[in-house]
């Protein structure tokens, strides 16, 4: 096994692996959106899907759905693509439903409670409401795309989630507020006493550890704090009279700037920190879904951890890991392992922690269990914690705003009347009816408040009415085109980011994000409701 | 498709409609370069976009580790033609003879066979045949001949990034131009690798760079021999031992020395198809093509970047380079060879120098036998200061003026 996947285990390794062998993936719509979706996920070893829909293979889905062929003409279209995709991996199973698609039946719902994630590709706008409201009290993610000629957008729904950080995102060496190991490590040494090739060879870390103490006795024990502050410590360090070109010197400049500054908790986490969930969960914990309670009494003694003096004091717990820097191999070795050992530590007081909380009576009855192992995983990325919104979006009551209305939010926007458009006259809009695009102007207009008034400069004005004009005319022309190569593109980004929210390794697009094949980019939506 | 043929772009002023779009897509000959996890992609998108007369050429055979992402091949294909199996697989699905499979280097090509071509789509791994590929098209621009102008694009991927350009050989930036923000192999200074490790990594390279070269003499490090790279793993593992360095794994001395870049279906799929999304749009003008660059990094959220790349006008293959070297005279000419070697600026790996006369030739036999003397004799006896040399290398479809000035 490994080996066929060796090439994708170098990025998210066998934990992520594991997650994807152990993952089941629900996809509703088998067009060539659904199917190349599903084939970026059956290739890097899911362990089963189940596809729904309700045509049978005609001409169209030949020109476009490379898991077809003519001899599928009239077979069911779920069930040909289905056999089609599981000849690319022996090891994924591949199920199927003939099944209509109008509504959200009790038998989708049977299915959707045995999925990791579920897909939407191309469903109309009451299908997704309804399964993204169902979804979210279970916890499972939703993404929801739809393409329209070279246009494409996606939105994914999570309530709650954390992804394993890489190291090369996240370096947590807390120089400016060193704990007590490392800096008595960094008392220490006396770069005085030792011979030049030795202290070419101080880890920077020591030396801006030293530096930041020295700044901060002439600033009256302050940490710099604005930019020209930390430009003076930059200045500081490189005033320094060993500071002669060294490596070792030479990094610490580099760095100066970057770990000056006192330690702030990411916002995100705070959102999770802050969260409701975190009193309810050892209030009513009946009231958090079974499948989410782990993560919150993680969270609530992650909670607790940070807000006890003697324990993370403030902080998160320590990551425990050391970029690679100019150091001679003895030195190098004794910091990793303080760094390695304070992480232990932290890891272990939350791990405490959550024992005591599932101890309690309330917990106790839910038998939710958390290992070691758990606990440390979770730690080690907490600086990665996702929570987007303490309640479940309103998709069929909102109506969208978006702080800034450029060309991303008026495609995004002009999709989403689209398909309100198929969903009311079964077909998408287009040039055989004159009515067509005054129709599609009045829904933009409904769904999304800067249709009516886009922008109060008169020059922008002008510039986005134009692309407003344009992207309407875009879409009479593509008249709901499924482009293979915008699919394909779509099936691509869409399996990205299911595999990212799968593998809790990356950073997943929280929010929406329009492709725009015309000219060549994505752009990021912020379409959510800011809740807290 | 037919809607956007028949119907103007607001995008893009210039199109005009025309119902015969089709037709000019499904004619135009189009030539995939690699048939690895970019190619199969483009294989596909290309055929479900109407283009019927395609070429693919790819000299590699299927491998284990390539069934991850490279759809059109099955676990019974391992060990065939990637070209050959992926032309047929598309073939059959679609009922029809529209891509002809070439299992070949591009290297053994001529110009001839590249010149049938309209339009080139590149799904390549090595920047070796990427910068071959850019010079061998720049190189056959002939500026009375409009049709032998044909665009490149070209895509990329590492991990959960990638990049589209699309390359009009003399036009924009070719491959060439852009050399120095190519991404390099990690190396690690030598010193680290010997004094002061630190990493996994730097122990495995003790063990490949260092150590095998003393212990076997004579014997090349083979990455793919699973009994080399045991040896590698446990020397390295040794040695990390001593200095209580954690973390060596046999992947991992797999990875460092055979340089494995991570490669994913979903990256590929995003790359491929905006490739052959490029190419539609280039052949049928129904909207703006991209120009010329577009970054597309997936790690963090999704993040892409368009921008345009500017024309080096001292291009060594598009421009008119002039490259002075400054060395003193009583250098070999062997050794003159190595600082051509590793010149930043040339990048060259085998080179063949001449002047009036032929300095050294790495081939044909007979030529570098004659020349090899030359290569022990000291450069003022083969020509004077300031001398401009005509360097080849295969690397190279073209030739290098290089200037050679005395230091003494
Ligand atoms: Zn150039």
């Amino acid at each position: 096994m490994s080996q066929r996947y060796d090439r994708q285990i170098r990025l998210w390794n066998l934990s992520g692996q594991q997650e994807l062998a152990n993952a089941k993936v629900g996809v509703f719509g088998s067009s060539a959106l659904g199917s190349e979706t599903l084939k970026n996920l059956v290739l890097p070893g899911i362990k089963e899907f189940v596809l729904l829909d309700h045509r049978i293979v005609s001409d169209v889905d030949l020109l476009s759905n490379f898991y077809v062929s003519k001899n599928n003409l009239g077979q069911s279209l779920s069930h040909t693509v289905t056999q089609l995709l599981c000849e690319l991996n022996p090891q994924v199973a591949g199920n199927y439903l003939q099944t209509d698609l109008s509504k959200l039946s009790q038998e989708h719902k049977n299915i959707i409670e045995t999925c990791t994630i579920v897909i939407l590709c191309n469903q109309i706008p009451t299908l997704v409401n309804d399964i993204v409201d169902f979804c979210w009290d279970l916890g499972i993610p939703v993404i929801s795309c739809s393409v329209n000629g070279f246009i494409g957008s996606t939105s994914t729904f999570i309530s709650e989630h954390f992804i394993e950080s890489h190291e090369d995102q996240i370096e947590d060496l807390r120089i400016s507020e060193p704990f007590n190991e490392i800096e008595e490590y960094s008392d220490g040494i006396d770069l005085d006493e030792l011979d030049p090739t030795d202290r070419a060879h101080i880890p920077y870390i020591v030396i801006l550890i030293k530096k930041l103490k020295e700044y901060k006795k002439m600033n009256g024990g302050k940490l710099p704090s604005t930019f020209k502050e930390k430009r003076e410590f930059k200045n500081l360090v490189e005033a320094d009279k060993y500071c002669t070109g060294e490596e070792n010197f030479m990094e610490a400049v580099e760095n100066a700037i970057r770990y000056s500054g006192e330690y702030t908790m990411p916002t995100r986490v705070l959102q999770v920190l802050n969260s409701s969930n975190c009193e309810l969960v050892v209030s009513n914990p009946d009231k958090i879904q079974f499948k989410n309670l782990a993560f919150w009494v993680m969270a609530r003694a992650l909670r607790d951890f940070v807000h006890c003096s003697t324990e993370g004091n403030g902080k998160l717990p320590l990551t425990g890991t050391i970029p690679d820097m100019k150091a001679d191999t003895k030195r190098f070795i004794e910091i990793q392992k303080i760094y390695k050992n304070k992480a232990n530590q932290d890891i272990e007081k939350v791990y405490n922690r959550v024992q005591d909380l599932l101890k309690s009576n309330l917990l106790k009855s839910t038998f939710c269990k958390l290992t070691r192992q758990d606990v440390e995983t979770f730690c080690h990325n907490s600086h990665r914690l996702l929570f987007s919104s303490s309640s479940k979006p309103q998709l069929s009551t909102r109506k969208l705003t978006f702080p800034t209305f450029e060309l991303g939010e008026i495609m995004y926007t002009a999709n989403l009347a689209a398909q309100t458009f198929n969903q009311t006259y079964g077909r998408f809009p287009s040039n055989s009816d004159i009515n067509d695009k005054s129709i599609l102007e009045n829904l933009c207009q409904q769904v999304c408040t800067n249709w009516n008034n886009p922008q109060s400069d008169q020059n922008d004005q002008d510039s986005t009415e134009t692309l407003m004009k344009n992207v309407i005319a875009e879409f009479i022309r593509s008249n709901g085109a499924e482009l293979h190569t915008t699919c394909a593109l779509f099936g691509g980004l869409v399996a990205q980011e299911a595999i990212k929210l799968i593998t809790r390794h990356y950073l997943p697009v929280e929010n929406s994000l329009v492709y725009d094949g015309i000219n060549s980019a994505f752009y990021s939506i912020n379409d959510k409701e800011e809740l807290l | 498709m037919n809607s956007f043929y028949t119907q103007p772009s607001a995008f893009e002023p210039d199109f005009v409609p025309d119902a015969n779009l089709s037709d000019r897509v499904a004619e135009t000959k189009v030539l995939v370069i690699g048939a690895g996890g970019l190619g199969c992609e483009i294989l596909k998108n290309l055929v479900l976009s109407g283009f019927e007369q395609i070429h693919v050429i790819d000299m590699d055979t299927i491998d284990v580790t390539n069934l991850n992402r490279q759809s059109l091949f099955r676990d019974a294909d391992v060990g065939k033609p990637k070209a050959q199996v992926a032309a047929e697989f598309v073939n059959t699905r679609v009922s029809k003879n529209v891509i002809t499979a070439h299992y070949n280097r591009i290297q053994d090509k001529d110009e001839e066979f590249y010149r049938q071509f309209e339009i080139v789509v590149c799904g390549l791994d090595s920047l070796d045949a990427r910068r071959w590929v850019s010079a061998m098209f720049v190189n056959m621009v002939d500026e009375s001949d409009p049709s032998s102008l044909k665009p490149i694009i070209d895509g990329g991927t590492e991990g959960f990034k990638g990049q589209v350009r699309v390359i009009l050989p003399t036009l924009n930036a070719c491959h060439e131009c852009a050399s120095s923000m190519h991404s390099k192999k990690v190396t690690y200074p030598i010193c680290t690798i010997a004094n002061t490790p630190r990493l996994p990594e730097h122990c495995i390279e003790w063990a490949s760079v260092v150590q095998w070269p003393k212990v076997h003499e004579g014997l090349k490090l083979d990455a793919d021999n699973i009994e080399h790279m045991q040896w590698v793993y446990s020397t390295a593992l040794k040695r990390a031992d001593e200095h209580g360095i954690s973390g060596i794994t046999l992947s991992l001395a797999q990875g460092v020395v055979k340089n494995i870049i991570p490669a994913i279906a979903s990256t590929n799929a995003i790359i491929s198809a905006s490739c052959v999304n490029e190419a539609l749009k280039i052949v049928t003008g129904c909207h703006p093509y991209l120009n010329n660059y577009m970054l597309y990094v997936g790690d963090s959220s999704v993040y892409s970047h368009t921008f345009e790349l500017e024309k080096k006008e001292d291009c060594l293959v598009c421009g008119n380079a002039k490259v002075t070297i400054e060395v003193s005279k009583t250098i070999t000419l062997e050794e003159l060879i190595e600082e051509i070697k590793i010149n930043n600026s040339l990048q060259l790996k085998k080179p063949s120098l001449r002047t009036d006369k032929n300095l050294y030739m790495q081939a044909p036999p007979f030529l570098e036998v004659k020349s090899r003397p030359n290569l022990k004799k000291q450069l003022y006896e083969l020509f004077e200061s300031n001398s401009t040399l005509t360097v080849t290398d295969p690397s190279l479809m073209t030739s290098v003026s290089l200037t050679v000035t005395f230091t003494d």
